[in-house]
């Protein structure tokens, strides 16, 4: 009798949620299976599956560490948003070579195309001063042109047989050519992009920018919480909008640069087919899994892990005990931070665009799954392993309902329910807890 | 910090007059506006792109004081990007140009709270009972209309012509006409401004031949019900075809319907039909079902990437603009003389 107690015990503990996914797996792929089905319990699915479950889980990573510390992020939507926006605008406009002589290709082609422009149309007597700029930006282009020209040639030299490379040489010389000839009007449309090249240095540039994007605003977030004392539930639902905000004030969004300048390991993250093949699952589910191993050290061996439990079990008692609470509030919202930048990548990967209002609605998603995985809003308890598997349960849900051919709505029914289910069991545990 | 607090305050201010003061400089204050859907939303861009060329080619006295509004995804967002644009215009206004039916609904709403409906001439795109009611009341002027049941009934038989080995046109167009009071109660302007829409379950036929996935931008709409109908209307006639109707979760939700792509791949459908949401973010799903050998024919919205596709079925959604800047335009013409 008291081993039975004992397991039930334990069910509605750690293990609870990782139950709840079996059943669940359980269920579909017997439902697949009883209406003529066999595409459900299938290795196909596992992979779309769990990278679907991943672009949560990520978020939902450093979800956790907030809310076992009493927290909650509301704006962790925009900000994963914001991040991946910050990066598509880092490689559109080649970020590297902006930074080090100030204007990239693009900015300096449109630059010129504006000052041609404004030459046309301008009275005569203020047509100089127009030339004159478009003398200075064809200058500034000339120089970016001839640099890539020279770092075009020197690859082409250590691998002459690619002809993609000698295409791009042969279209970069023309545009030099052209630059440097008498003032004659440039024509500034697509095809004059075409056979220019980001710097090398801009795409681990750019996704250095984007995670740091995610790292300010989890420091804002921290910043915010420990010195106004104003509540997390209530700082984030105001940050939310603002990240959104500013998110929508880089110019032209939503941003789209070229496919061909997006590295190809960064698009492979959520693709569904691992490349090469024997790495089973897309290169995305791995980040997730090598973060959460890291996370869960860090959160059970570390003094940080130690002082985060504290003050969501008791802050005032944790402030008691000597531990900085408001420097610990920070460092866990920074270290959120970290993961909504990674979460960036992911959006930035998936949808091959930065735009800022493509998180709206993913907090709720990532909330779910960390509340689902058996962490308590009230602070104190949570796991990795949980956020992962309520994660992974939303994706085999709404996989399932498909793959069963049920209706949006009973869907939308499915998931209220068992996020319900996962708070109702939180609420009894805490009853049971001695001293609550 | 104080300081710094009143630059700000400063800069914002003056910032505010200089865009304030543009936009009143230059000729008669009085004139149009556009209101547009939502960035990155190809089927509106075009209607957009069309109504902007024609009016500055062809109608070139008629002033265009605002074209920076964006309704966004509801009625809701509509009607409050709707109230801020009337606030600021409202007075100057001739004519509007809403580009789709949510927007066209939340305008409307917000003219009928400050009583300007039927004062300003005023386009929609796409028709709802609430538009056509408009359109009798003459607060509403214009109607363009697409026909969402022949789009998806096309897209349907499309995919099946293709499946059977039959060669297909990589583009379809469905045509296009212009409701107005006038004329809205001729047969054909009547059945495009009202049309079917899908009620009920869909029929599964005896003998499956192909499994065939629908997914449509959203479920809600009237616009996609008919699409719905459309599909059905094919599947029924076909015979032997099964519809598998699935929309995002949420509303244009882009990443809902990567999945949902991505699960119907797995599941090993026959082929796809696809209102994609966003002209790149579905390129590389429908990549990836085509290297999985099922085709997608997409509808009523284009792809950046057209190789990845079997066909494009859909409203020449740029004529669907000129036709709303000449209606405008002849509307307004008409009242100055």
């Amino acid at each position: 009798m008291l081993a039975a107690r004992g397991f039930l015990a334990l069910l509605t503990t750690a293990l609870g949620p990782f139950v709840a996914l079996l059943v669940v797996i359980g269920f579909f792929t017997v439902a697949d299976w009883l209406t003529g089905g066999d595409t459900f319990f299938t290795l196909q699915n596992f992979r779309t599956v769990a990278i679907q479950a991943c672009i949560v889980a990520v978020a939902a990573l450093g979800m956790t560490v907030i809310v076992i510390s009493g927290g909650i992020d509301l704006s962790v939507g925009s900000a994963v948003a914001l991040a991946a926006t910050v990066l598509a605008w880092g490689i559109h406009y080649d970020v590297a070579v902006l930074v080090t002589t100030g204007s990239s290709f693009r900015t300096a082609s449109i630059g010129l195309a504006q000052a041609q422009a404004r030459e046309q149309v301008a009275a005569e007597d203020a047509k100089s001063q127009w030339q004159a700029e478009a003398d200075r930006w064809r200058e500034v282009l000339r120089a970016i042109a001839s640099e890539k020209l020279a770092a075009a040639e020197a690859a082409v030299e250590s691998s002459p047989d690619d002809t993609v490379l000698r295409n791009d040489v042969r279209r970069l010389r023309e545009k030099v050519q052209k630059l440097e000839g008498p003032a004659a009007n440039v024509r500034i449309d697509n095809q004059w992009f075409l056979g220019v090249h980001n710097h090398w240095a801009t795409a681990p540039l750019a996704l250095f920018m984007c995670v740091a994007t995610g790292i300010a605003a989890g420091l804002i977030n921290g910043a915010l919480i420990s010195t106004l004392r104003v509540v997390p539930f209530i700082v984030t639902l105001g940050t939310m909008t603002l990240f959104l905000g500013l998110g929508k004030l880089i110019p032209d969004v939503p941003i789209r640069p070229e496919i061909s300048e997006i590295p190809r390991w960064v698009r492979r993250l959520t693709l569904p087919q691992p490349e090469p093949a024997w790495t089973f699952v897309a290169s995305g589910v791995w980040v997730t899994l090598l973060l959460s191993v890291v996370l869960a050290f860090v959160l059970r061996y570390s003094v940080l892990g130690r002082h985060v439990v504290a003050i969501g079990s008791n802050e005032l008692a944790a402030r008691l005990c000597g531990i900085n609470v408001p420097r610990v509030k920070r460092t866990v919202y920074a270290l959120a931070g970290l993961f909504v930048g990674i979460a960036g990548i992911y959006n930035f990967a998936l949808l091959n665009q930065g735009d800022p209002t493509s998180g709206t609605g993913l907090e709720l998603r990532v909330i779910a799954a960390v509340v689902i995985g058996g962490a308590s809003l009230s602070g104190g308890r949570g796991s990795v392993i949980g956020a992962l598997t309520g994660a992974a349960l939303m994706a085999t849900i709404t996989s399932g309902c498909t793959q069963l051919g049920l209706p949006n709505p009973i869907q939308d029914v499915i998931v209220g329910l068992i996020i319900v289910a996962a708070v109702t069991v939180d609420q009894f545990r805490q009853r049971r807890l001695p001293g609550k | 910090m104080r300081l710094s607090v009143l630059f700000i305050v400063l800069a914002v201010v003056a910032g505010c007059n200089r865009s304030g003061s543009s936009s009143n400089s230059g000729g008669g204050d009085r004139g149009i506006m556009l209101l547009r859907y939502a960035k990155g939303s190809e089927s509106t861009e075009q209607r957009e792109d069309g109504f902007m060329d024609t009016m500055k080619s062809e109608f070139p006295n008629i002033r265009i004081i605002s074209e920076e509004g964006y309704a966004g995804a509801t009625q809701n967002t509509a009607l409050e990007a709707s109230q801020q644009l009337l606030n600021k215009y409202g007075g100057r206004l001739d004519g509007i140009f809403a580009c789709n039916e949510s927007s066209a609904s939340g305008m409307l709403a917000a003219l009928e709270q400050i009583e300007l409906a039927g004062k300003v001439q005023f386009v929609g795109f796409d028709t709802s009972s609430r538009l056509i009611a408009a359109l009798e009341d003459r607060k509403l002027h214009g109607l363009v209309l697409q026909d969402p049941v022949k789009m998806a009934y096309l897209a349907v038989k499309t995919m099946v012509d293709h499946l059977d080995g039959k060669p297909v046109e990589k583009r379809v167009s469905t045509g296009e006409l212009v409701a107005t009071p006038e004329n809205m109660n001729e047969a054909e302007v009547k059945a495009r401004l009202s049309p079917k829409m899908h009620t009920g379950e869909d029929v599964k036929p005896e003998n499956v031949k192909y499994r065939i996935a629908v997914i449509p931008k959203g479920t809600t709409h009237d616009f996609w019900k008919s699409v719905h109908q459309g599909a059905a209307q094919a599947a029924a006639e076909l015979g032997n075809v099964e519809i598998i109707w699935k929309g995002p979760l949420e509303e244009d939700d882009k990443q809902d319907q990567i999945e949902l792509v991505r699960g119907f791949v797995t599941e090993k459908v026959h082929g796809i039909c696809l209102a994609p949401l966003d002209s790149r973010a579905l390129v590389d799903s429908v990549r990836y079902a085509k290297e999985a050998g099922i085709p997608t024919v997409i509808f009523d919205s284009g792809l950046e990437d057209e190789s990845v596709i079997v066909s494009y079925v859909a409203t020449d959604n740029y004529n669907g603009g000129v036709l709303a800047a000449r209606r405008l335009g002849s509307l307004l013409a008409g009242e100055r003389k």
